[in-house]
């Protein structure tokens, strides 16, 4: 083939519905700081609702609960029977690691929110502040993929054809 | 092998949840679960006699002189705050105030009078922060200031709170109290984000960790208040409603706290007599506030496995002649969206970068 290709596996309304979760996640959780109704964000028809805490509270556990479904869908699905032909870019690997890492800080947060469990509150100020970085830092990576038009996914022609490490080709 | 009847093991599903906890994070978090120090887990209790109360305000002025090295000394003149309807809240000038929460008064002596069943009453209510067994004001706290530890004190750190005012807006009886010009925000972007400190009562937690009781209960001449661990303290508030005819407020409310008033008049009766508003709580019932996060909390622990059993699903299905691997199936051009969700996700988008431009597809998760 001549044209440059990337080829994934997964279908558009998967991608679709990754970025839909991932969205409500950004915003819900965002809105968890109080800055809709510092910022005026309440006044603008239509976002009065970003200024519920208790909502957008809710919606950030609606939007985990999607994002970990999805998220245990394909990571099964990569290990039966994707790996080998849709292997993951370096980048691919780190945004897989920032996901990893919400997940946890996320959970903790959840878990302490139970009535039965508590936790010291020096680490749970750091889970907290973890999370806010890690949700930073998935959106920095995303955005530095849009710009520099990278992927996800190793590209399968180039691993065929390039040795590791990236030596030209001769 | 003798057993001990003293050290047998509660398996309640607080302790399960409790050792889950432990087990999971006590490994990464270095004393993050306090159930894994084998301190008693029962929390602490106030339960206050109602009618012994006479509103003298001993306890109030216990509670100022025991916790005023904790009081906030802003930094004046405030820096200014962007947008300008930004507006500071200074209690530093008021510090004389006792007949309302403020962040120099955590206790406040409410009185409410009238008429219950054809007799004249007055009914006095030393009313603070209730320290709530799931409390909404730490678990919504997004900075992690407010805390709940495992002895059900509940705390808000003033080297880290921003003063965003989050956890009264979120508390049923709004009970943190602002003061700007102090804290971690002066530091930070005092402009853009912040605006001080919240204030409320810590259960006199530095002197409850020395072993002793809060000031406020040691300074009653008249012994309003009992201090103790929950079960022991909810029993003794049962046999005084019994035997006295009363009623009980803080047991059930928002799920549970650890403030418990027993009262010879109804609570609604009161609620209605008493002055309340700003720095004012009511007395009104609270259902659970966290409830739903409760429900939600255990589908987001089974999700994941819903997602791998549908994966895995996905797998057998195709092993036994569904469709193909997407490879096999999607020709590499522009238009071929792929399975629907309900039909189990699974086959190819297979595109060259060029069709993504134009379909404007080439966004985040696609690749
Ligand atoms: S009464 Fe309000 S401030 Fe006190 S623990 Fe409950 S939610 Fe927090
Ligand atoms: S427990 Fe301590 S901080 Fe709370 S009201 Fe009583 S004296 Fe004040
Ligand atoms: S609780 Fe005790 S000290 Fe406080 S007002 Fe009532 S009688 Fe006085």
């Amino acid at each position: 083939m001549s044209a440059p290709q990337t080829i994934i596996p997964v279908s558009r309304r998967v991608a679709v519905a990754y970025v839909a979760f991932v969205a409500l996640l950004a915003v819900t959780g965002t809105m968890q700081m109080p800055l809709a109704s510092r910022y005026q964000i309440v006044a603008v028809p239509g976002l009065a609702w970003l200024g519920d805490f208790w909502l957008t509270h809710k919606l950030h556990y609606v939007g985990a609960v999607g994002l970990l479904t999805l998220t245990g869908y394909l990571t099964t699905r990569w290990v039966l029977e994707w790996r080998r032909e849709f292997a993951l870019s370096g980048l691919g690997w780190i945004r897989v690691g920032i996901l990893v890492l919400l997940v946890f800080t996320g959970a903790v947060r959840v878990l302490k929110n139970l009535p039965s469990i508590s936790f010291s509150p020096t680490p749970t100020m750091l889970v907290d502040w973890a999370h806010l970085g890690l949700a930073f830092l998935l959106g920095l990576v995303a955005l530095g993929r849009l710009s520099f038009k990278a992927s996800y996914w190793a590209s399968p022609e180039a691993s065929e054809r390039q040795p590791r490490d990236g030596a030209p080709i001769s | 092998m003798s057993h001990d009847p003293s050290s047998k093991v509660d398996i309640s599903r607080r302790n399960f949840l409790s050792s889950l906890g432990a087990v999971g994070l006590g490994l990464l978090l270095p004393g993050a679960a306090n159930a894994a120090k084998g301190r008693p887990d029962e929390e602490l209790v106030s339960l206050h006699d109602l009618s012994k109360c006479v509103g003298c305000g001993a306890c109030v002025e216990a509670c100022r002189t025991a916790n005023a090295h904790k009081f906030p000394e802003p930094v004046k003149p405030f820096p200014a705050m962007y947008p300008a309807s930004v507006k500071v809240e200074d209690w530093s000038g008021k510090r004389q105030v006792t007949d309302r929460l403020t962040p120099y008064n955590w206790l406040y002596i409410q009185t409410a009078r009238g008429q219950y069943q054809g007799q004249r009453f007055e009914v006095h209510i030393p009313r603070r922060c209730l320290h709530c067994q799931n409390p909404p004001c730490a678990n919504l706290c997004p900075w992690g200031a407010a805390a709940r530890e495992d002895n059900g004190i509940v705390r808000i750190d003033d080297k880290i709170c921003l003063g965003g005012a989050k956890c009264k807006t979120v508390c049923p009886w709004e009970i943190p109290m602002r003061q700007t010009g102090v804290g971690l925000y002066l530091k930070l972007l005092p402009k853009y984000a912040g605006n001080g400190v919240m204030f409320k009562c810590d259960r006199c937690a530095d002197r409850v960790a020395a072993g002793k009781v809060p000031a406020c209960i040691e300074g009653c001449p008249y012994g309003v208040q009992e201090f103790g661990p929950r079960s022991e303290m909810v029993a003794k508030a049962h046999a005084l409603a019994r035997n006295s005819g009363g009623f009980i407020y803080g047991e059930t409310e928002n799920g549970g706290t650890n403030s418990l008033y027993v009262s010879p008049v109804p609570f609604s009766t009161l609620d209605a007599a008493a002055t309340t508003g700003a720095g004012k709580p009511h007395l009104s019932p609270v259902r659970d506030m966290m409830a739903d996060e409760d429900k939600l909390a255990y589908a987001a622990l089974f999700a994941p496995v819903a997602g791998i059993v549908a994966g895995a699903l996905r797998l057998g299905s195709r092993l036994s002649g569904g469709p193909k691997n997407p490879t096999d199936v999607a020709p590499p051009r522009a238009g071929n969206g792929g399975e629907d969700l309900a039909n189990g996700f699974g086959n190819g988008l297979a595109e060259g970068p060029d069709a993504a431009k134009k379909n404007g597809r080439d966004k985040e998760g696609g690749r």
